[in-house]
């Protein structure tokens, strides 16, 4: 076993050598600070340091699971979740296959310039935009409602509508980058396949179905397997600042993240703020390895592992 | 895939050696560190203990003066490098140090301290308050060092404010920070637009009860259409006084019974719905992002402001246009007032008699204080008598309430030659809070009291806006707040008070 590792070994030393870097970096970024995991246990205290705080067992997850809130939190956040990772899939891979119609490498640019832009804003500087259309004394929204006749609406009053804009705003922000990775898959496709399609006389829709698609099914898979993966951590970024934090909102917009947020700036309590974390994490990790094998069970080629 | 799992084997171990190596190296270095930091703390401590402290800082000359550092809650003034120069040179000859502010810009400052005291990062003095950089969570979590043995040394500080004072300052019975003396009495008001109330003949002094407000913005919300009668709901203008204590729980000090302070300020809520619907606030009052533009053009006309003397030239210079004030509280003096802005020394200082000894000199040099305050004269400003100056423009500024004795300070333009008089006159007569010296320990209610937090962040901005029908929120509010561990949090905070009158008799 051992000479064989060895052997393994040093047939790939170039190779191994050139993951040292990334081995390293995730080692020290990823894997070391695991450890600091144990202050979800602890009742941490400055003087006494991360090892030296007392243990607390659980205490630190009740306040979560405690909540009151807790059903709102999980529903908003699955739910969101899933609907951000169907449609920016969708979304994203029509476009993909959209531009890979193109045959005017100008326009092509152009598109893919303006699409992927949103997705270099922080959400800070998205809220702004949203703000300048819905808020509710100069927003142009209300402007133009007032043009056709209708009664201005007080925006972030309005919890119902936030389930629609959420999802507006994550698609507009995210379809750019999911389009260009979709993309870049399928100029990897042997351009024989689609030329022997065209010569059977098969049209642009049956070329996408038999063709394109099946071709992008391992990285859809994967990219998703990767998104519910995070299905319990929700962008901060998109459902604190959007909203503007309003908190006539949060029964459409709060999630966990921002019910952590809310309830730990006062106290500032490391150990609690770990939990949540941990608790997240973990239930993140399952979820990956659960989809995984699901995945491995219909067609085991497309699995991650 | 079998390949696959063998070079996962080998980066595997890979992981294992090079963690090894990186343990290896971080041990070997720690360890002299630890020992020399602790070997020059034991020193240092020997040094300063067998030396009396005395106002001049009698220092050989030969020892190294000791460097001290201290994060402030400001980004860095312009022509700091001067002033810091300068002051240094009062303080290396009064105490034999030298001092070096640690500029952090004020959004990033709870972030930044986080991280200081969770890295457990040499440092001397903090700014640190009830609002930022939370004064009694790091007193609790050991950030601080407690000075009550050491301010017997520096009588001059310690008489600076009354016992009370020092008292309100207490976490778990010790002191671990020097408030700032200044404006200590907190005393709640309204201003009002002077040209509307002129323009409508309203007279402020009528105005006794919250009620009373209501006729008034009538007024302007007929007669001005574009201005907000006030910028954000009042409920608890008029009410009798509670010590807060945590969450939403206040110490009624007449009965000593805990109540919990949404109950007591239903009528005002209930008005508060009835303004809102009248349409007196501005339309998104709970979201409004760029008050300050709204005010300066002049769409507001009446906001809350803490009441202080200087207030209405204060706000002058602010908004652009003249106020006038309406009081709707009695001056009070509290343990938010009392932690609204100090100093502490940190656990991690290994100077803490100099660290002090600095602390003692700003608050009692007046040269060195308006130094910090204000830059060098001729420079930052131009002095226009004794005790006046005047700001040159884009010069040094440094707030003095963070780090100072306000008493001790010049005074600006549009200023009173006597602000300072007038404020401690502010001072001595306003009630202390009976309660002031009690500090709620929250450790056995952590978990509830998050919850309860994320909960009124979701409802009171509701009730004191009144967005919605009070009963109905109050009933909800309340419904979840039990949900979450209200009555545990309530018998914990009256056990405490119990247990704490008991020991003060």
């Amino acid at each position: 076993m051992l000479s064989r590792m060895m052997k393994d070994f040093r047939k790939n030393k170039f190779l191994l050598a050139l993951t040292l870097p990334m081995v390293i970096y995730v080692f020290v970024f990823s894997y070391t600070p695991m450890f600091g995991a144990i202050v979800a246990f602890k009742r941490y205290q400055y003087n006494k340091g991360i090892l030296g705080s007392d243990w607390v067992g659980l205490s630190n997850f009740k306040f979560l699971f405690n909540s009151p809130d807790l059903w709102r939190l999980v529903r908003n956040t699955l739910g969101y979740n899933a609907v951000f990772i169907m449609t920016s899939l969708v979304a994203s891979v029509t476009v993909a296959l959209l531009l890979y119609e193109l045959t005017s490498r100008k326009l092509l640019k152009a598109y893919q310039s303006v699409m992927f832009f949103p997705h270099f804003l922080s959400w800070v500087v998205v809220a702004y935009m949203a703000y300048a259309f819905l808020n509710p004394r100069s927003g142009m929204l209300n402007h133009w409602i007032a043009d056709i006749g209708w009664s201005p609406v007080d925006w972030y009053n309005e919890a119902t509508a936030w389930m629609y804009i959420l999802p507006l705003a994550n698609i507009w922000k995210d379809i750019g980058f999911g389009a260009i990775m979709y993309y870049a898959a399928l100029l990897g496709i042997d351009p024989a396949y689609f030329e022997a399609a065209k010569i059977d006389g098969a049209n642009k829709w049956q070329i996408v179905r038999k063709i394109s698609l099946p071709s992008l099914y391992p990285l859809i898979t994967i990219l998703t397997i990767l998104a519910i993966g995070h299905i319990f951590s929700a962008d901060f970024g998109l459902f604190y600042q959007l909203p503007m934090n309003s908190p006539t909102l949060l029964a459409t917009t709060d999630v966990i993240d921002t019910y952590i947020f809310r309830a730990l700036t006062v106290l500032g309590n490391i150990g609690m703020s770990s939990a949540a974390g941990l608790t997240k994490s973990l239930l993140g990790f399952l979820l990956v390895l659960g989809v995984n094998a699901v995945v491995k069970k219909i067609n085991a080629d497309n699995s991650l592992f | 895939m079998t390949k696959m799992k063998r070079s996962m084997t080998v980066m595997l171990a890979l992981f294992m050696v090079v963690g090894l190596l990186l343990t290896g190296c971080s041990g070997k270095k720690e360890e002299p560190k630890n020992e020399a930091s602790q070997a020059d703390a034991t020193q240092s401590n020997e040094t300063k203990s067998n030396e009396p402290v005395t106002e001049e800082g009698s220092n050989t000359p030969t020892e190294e003066p000791v460097k001290l550092t201290w994060y402030v809650y400001s980004a860095e003034p312009k022509n700091a490098a001067a002033v810091l120069q300068k002051a240094n040179e009062i303080i290396q000859e009064k105490i034999n140090a030298t001092l070096e502010f640690k500029y952090v810009n004020p959004g990033d400052y709870n972030a930044k301290m986080q991280l200081a005291m969770s890295s457990g990062e040499e440092y001397d003095i903090a700014f640190t308050a009830s609002w930022v950089n939370s004064y009694s969570e790091n007193a609790n979590k050991g950030a601080y060092l407690a000075l009550d043995d050491l301010l017997e040394k520096f009588p001059d500080l310690k008489g600076m404010l009354k016992e009370e004072i020092w008292d309100g300052a207490r976490i778990n019975g010790k002191i671990y920070g020097v408030p700032n003396n200044q404006i200590m009495a907190d005393q709640p008001g309204v201003w009002l637009k002077k040209d509307l109330v002129d323009k409508y003949q309203i007279d402020p002094g009528s105005i006794k009860s919250l009620t009373d407000f209501t006729s008034v913005f009538q007024k302007i919300k007929d007669g001005e259409p574009g201005v907000s009668a006030i910028r954000f709901g009042i409920a608890s203008a008029f009410a009798d006084y509670y010590s807060s204590v945590v969450d939403l729980f206040a110490i009624d000090t007449k009965t000593w019974k805990v109540v919990y302070t949404p109950d007591q300020y239903t009528d005002g809520y209930k008005l508060t719905r009835e303004w809102y619907e009248k349409g007196f606030f501005p339309q998104d009052v709970a979201t409004l992002k760029d008050e300050a533009s709204l005010i300066k053009a002049g769409k507001v006309f009446s906001r809350y402001s803490r009441q202080k003397p200087g207030n209405e030239a204060a706000l002058k210079a602010t908004n652009g246009f003249d106020v006038v004030s309406v009081v709707t509280g009695p001056a009070v003096i509290n343990k938010g007032a009392v932690t609204s802005t100090l100093n502490a020394i940190s656990a991690t200082s290994k100077h803490p008699d100099k660290a002090l000894e600095l602390i003692n000199l700003v608050d009692t040099n007046k040269e060195l204080f308006n130094l910090l305050k204000f830059g060098i004269e001729g420079q930052d400003y131009t002095k226009v008598s004794d005790n006046r100056i005047e700001p040159k423009p884009d010069s040094y500024a440094m707030a003095g309430w963070m780090f100072g004795n306000e008493f001790n300070s010049y005074v600006l333009p549009g200023q009173d030659d006597n602000v300072w008089d007038q404020t401690k006159v502010l001072n001595d007569s306003a009630m202390i809070d009976p309660a002031i010296g009690f500090v709620f320990d929250r450790t056995p209610v952590e978990n509830e009291i998050a919850q309860l937090t994320a909960i009124n962040a979701e409802y009171l901005p509701v009730l004191s806006n009144g967005l919605e029908d009070v009963d109905k929120t109050l009933s909800a509010l309340l419904e979840k707040r039990k949900a979450a561990g209200h009555d545990k949090v309530l018998a914990e905070v009256q056990k405490q008070l119990d247990a704490w009158r008991a020991a003060q008799q």
